[in-house]
């Protein structure tokens, strides 16, 4: 059976009540979705510092993460960007494949890949590449 | 409005008709008379028409819209963009990385809020070799080539619950 999105709402609740949100997919997809966008928006952010636009702007998601996953002769920039990537991928999943099961061991793989690219940041951070906002 | 099926094609272009009894689906294949080995595919009624040429038509416009990719089978996209050599290693330190049960898979799949389709590197591995995940990306990182203008693979991870040799 899909994915019923009534348990987006239990979790919705949960957090706001501030009470444990039960496991499940509900948990696990919402936990997909906040890992990808606490690595995207400190990328947005570095970026838009790097080259100076003031207030950051969101950056167009795709051209982001695939820019930054093609980057030549960088590794680590591009170790980043393959985790930005696979984190976008499973946001991707987790709001919009109700059909597609996502378990517990995704929702890990999303927290400890979004540890990892907040850790590698600092380190990439001067040699991002310029991505211009979309509008 | 004009349409490719209303667009004249020169009685002496070469093309191919393809009857159903073959494919299932009917198709007239034209060469059109323009540089760029340009061809139309003109299915049967009540499909869309395409244009199948060798151009970039990544920044290309048709009456003002943007042309997006349409790709839903990988093999087209390792052929059209070279990646065979990217697979083959991708797929070779996967198994380095993770033993010889380690998959690589080619799907597509849609960003709804992007118009061209992603190219997946699905990589299937036992589920207890999960945190040998950061050996194998840093590899890939440091031995594998996006080609120019190549669609980016997005690495997805699945697991197994197998035992490992």
């Amino acid at each position: 059976m899909s994915f019923q999105p009534e348990e987006f709402y239990k979790v919705a609740k949960a957090l706001k009540d501030g009470v444990v949100v039960p496991g499940g997919e509900g948990r696990y997809r919402t936990t997909a979705g906040r890992a990808y966008y606490s690595v995207y928006w400190a990328t947005c952010i570095e970026i838009c510092k790097k080259f100076r636009v003031n207030p950051p702007k969101d950056l167009p998601h795709e051209a982001l993460s695939t820019k930054l996953a093609s980057t030549q002769g960088d590794a680590d920039v591009r170790k980043f960007g393959d985790l930005l990537n696979g984190l976008r991928l499973g946001r991707i999943h987790a709001d919009y494949k109700m059909e597609r099961p996502l378990d517990e061991t995704l929702a890990d793989d999303a927290v400890d890949d979004a540890k990892e690219a907040l850790a590698l940041l600092p380190s990439v951070a001067s040699r991002l590449p310029r991505v211009d906002p979309a509008y | 409005m004009k349409t490719l099926s209303s667009t004249a094609t020169r009685a002496n272009n070469p093309s191919v008709i393809i009857p159903a009894q073959e494919t299932g689906n009917a198709a007239l294949i034209i060469a059109l008379d323009i540089p760029g080995d340009a061809y139309v595919v003109r299915p049967e009624v009540g499909q869309r028409e395409t244009v199948i040429t060798g151009y970039d038509l990544s920044v290309a416009r048709v009456e003002g819209n943007a042309i997006t990719p349409a790709w839903s089978d990988p093999r087209v996209l390792l052929a059209t963009f070279g990646l065979g050599p990217l697979c083959s290693l991708t797929e070779k330190t996967l198994r380095e990385v993770f033993g010889p049960t380690a998959r690589l898979r080619l799907a597509v799949e849609r960003d709804p809020q992007t118009a061209s389709p992603m190219l997946v590197f699905e990589l299937n591995v036992a589920r207890s070799q999960r945190g040998l995940r950061g050996q194998f990306r840093e590899r890939y990182a440091r031995e594998t080539t996006i080609p120019a203008g190549a669609p980016v693979p997005v690495l997805s991870w699945e697991y197994s619950d197998v035992v490992s040799a």
